[in-house]
């Protein structure tokens, strides 16, 4: 894993709304991606699961994913970009499959804290405009 | 809660002569407390035509006690006990009283027209599938005078007794449907020019519409972002069958086309989110919950401001989201409670950031969200 690498992250369907910003019925639509997509539940122990795209490029992180559950679509980000933002750290543990990591966010101090962060991952992301879309 | 007579219907017949309730006579009252509640609701949103539903509480908390069984056949006095609901605005619960003593009225008019020989309106014929319990323990010599004024001692023309009830479920087998109208959330998936027709894709099911020219561009624009989502709120009259399903659209009286963060529109999607929705994780959402945030919302929300998105989280709360550049705004809201909490920050400024909780139970919890919508964003 390298700075330029990118981490794919899949997006819920229910967390994507459109978002009209124009009175031409949606000639200048975009789309809301919630920042929760961003963010660990407390379920997951501070950790937001990613795929590492050296071993999956965007497609094959959909493809993978979607197996089991329901994507919107990918957003990426690359390891720079998450490791630029304070108290964030990507870890790849290739669990519970080969090519599985993590952004840690156990040492953002406070809940508020980590919404902030998970709002600036999501604007890096939703900036590079989705990787894939089916 | 108030001792006042709701209903005091008089039985007439050699079982109730010493005044007394065969047991099976009673059960008939448990499906006229039924049909009350249906009324009442059925009235509240004739006379609320902004609101989609009754509010939160509305017929949980109405029942009917039997107070008394007076001399003279059988008086049964029946009071309306309705429980105090706590947790909402206080408005809202304060008139519900009302609506069921309008469906009293109602209910002893629709009686009184079959007693009469009156045509029925085509609106009633949802209420006679509950005349299939109700009555259905008379025998020959038996009635019930729903009308019977007990402080008057003056009997009434809405007499029930085993030929009007016949009357009653024969009608009811001849009408096997009734109008209404409804509103509709719809896709539009397909679009048949050659026969001037549309289908809509709702939740209630698939329908064919016909393309009038007022709702054509509509149909058009929200037809041609069909794979988007794009949907239209469609107010129409619709023909359902007794068992309350959607069985044709009518007739179409206005389109329009939603944005896509319009309230109402969301909160009936995120209402089909089930439990394990997210990665096996999830919680879904409480309906009774979500609408009457719903509600709230759409009474208190100032119209003027920018609406924000609204998304679940798994806990089956939800969060409400705003971005404007680089100001963003979150409010994370438990239903059960309404308790929320407001946070405000500018992605470009590390230091300019607020939060506070805030209380949606309460108008001021609403104006204070307003004031600082307006002042954040």
């Amino acid at each position: 894993m390298e700075e330029k690498t990118l981490l794919h992250r899949q997006i819920h369907p229910i967390f994507v709304v459109e978002d009209k910003i124009s009175v031409q019925a949606f000639e200048n639509c975009k789309y809301q991606i919630s920042s929760s997509s961003f963010a660990p539940s407390k379920k997951d122990n501070d950790q937001l699961s990613l795929y590492n795209g050296d071993k999956f490029s965007a497609k094959e992180s959909y493809s993978h994913y979607t197996k089991e559950f329901q994507s919107f679509g990918v957003l990426s980000l690359e390891v720079a970009e998450v490791q630029s933002i304070s108290d964030l750290k990507v870890q790849e543990d290739n669990y519970p499959y080969d090519g599985h990591c993590f952004i840690d966010f156990s040492n953002v101090p406070s809940g508020k804290q980590k919404s902030k962060r998970a709002v600036q991952l999501r604007d890096i992301a939703v900036k590079r405009n989705w990787t894939f879309k089916p | 809660m108030e001792n006042k007579i709701f209903i005091a219907p008089k039985l007439n017949g050699s079982r109730f002569e010493d005044h007394s309730l065969p047991l099976n006579v009673l059960e008939d009252f448990n499906a006229l407390q039924s049909l009350f509640i249906e009324i009442a609701k059925v009235i509240y949103l004739e006379e609320n035509r902004r609101r989609k539903r009754v509010p939160k509480g509305f017929s949980e908390g109405f029942y009917l006690k039997l107070v008394e069984i007076e001399e003279g056949s059988a008086i049964a006095k029946f009071v309306a006990a309705a429980s105090i609901v706590a947790n909402s605005i206080q408005f809202e619960s304060s008139n519900d009283l009302n609506y069921f003593e309008k469906a009293k009225e109602k209910f002893v008019q629709l009686v009184e027209s079959f007693n009469c020989g009156e045509e029925l309106g085509q609106e009633d014929v949802q209420f006679l599938p509950y005349f299939n319990k109700i009555g259905k323990n008379l025998v020959d010599d038996e009635s019930i005078d729903f009308g019977y004024d007990h402080k008057s001692k003056t009997s009434s023309k809405a007499i029930l007794n085993k030929e009007i009830r016949n009357k009653i479920l024969n009608t009811l087998d001849q009408k096997s449907e009734y109008q209404k109208d409804i509103e509709l959330f719809a896709l539009v998936p397909e679009i048949d020019q050659k026969n001037n027709t549309f289908q809509i894709e709702t939740d209630l099911g698939n329908f064919k519409c016909k393309i009038e020219e007022y709702i054509k561009p509509a149909v058009f624009s929200v037809f041609s972002n069909y794979q988007k989502g794009a949907y239209i709120l469609l107010n129409c009259k619709a023909v359902f069958g007794l068992d309350n399903k959607i069985k044709e659209v009518l007739h179409i009286d206005s389109v329009e086309v939603l944005n896509p963060l319009d309230v109402q529109l969301r909160i009936s999607n995120l209402l089909k989110l089930k439990d394990k929705w997210f990665e096996g994780q999830g919680k879904a959402i409480n309906k009774n919950n979500l609408e009457h945030f719903g509600s709230l919302f759409k009474e208190y929300y100032k119209p003027n401001l920018t609406l924000p998105a609204i998304f679940p989280k798994i806990d089956g709360n939800i969060q409400l989201e705003w971005k404007n550049e680089s100001k963003n705004i979150i409010v994370e809201v438990e239903l059960e409670t309404l308790l929320a909490e407001f946070l405000y920050f500018d992605g470009a400024n590390e230091n300019d950031d607020t939060e506070m909780g805030l209380n949606l139970n309460i108008i001021k919890g609403w104006e204070e969200l307003n004031r600082l919508i307006e002042f954040y964003l």
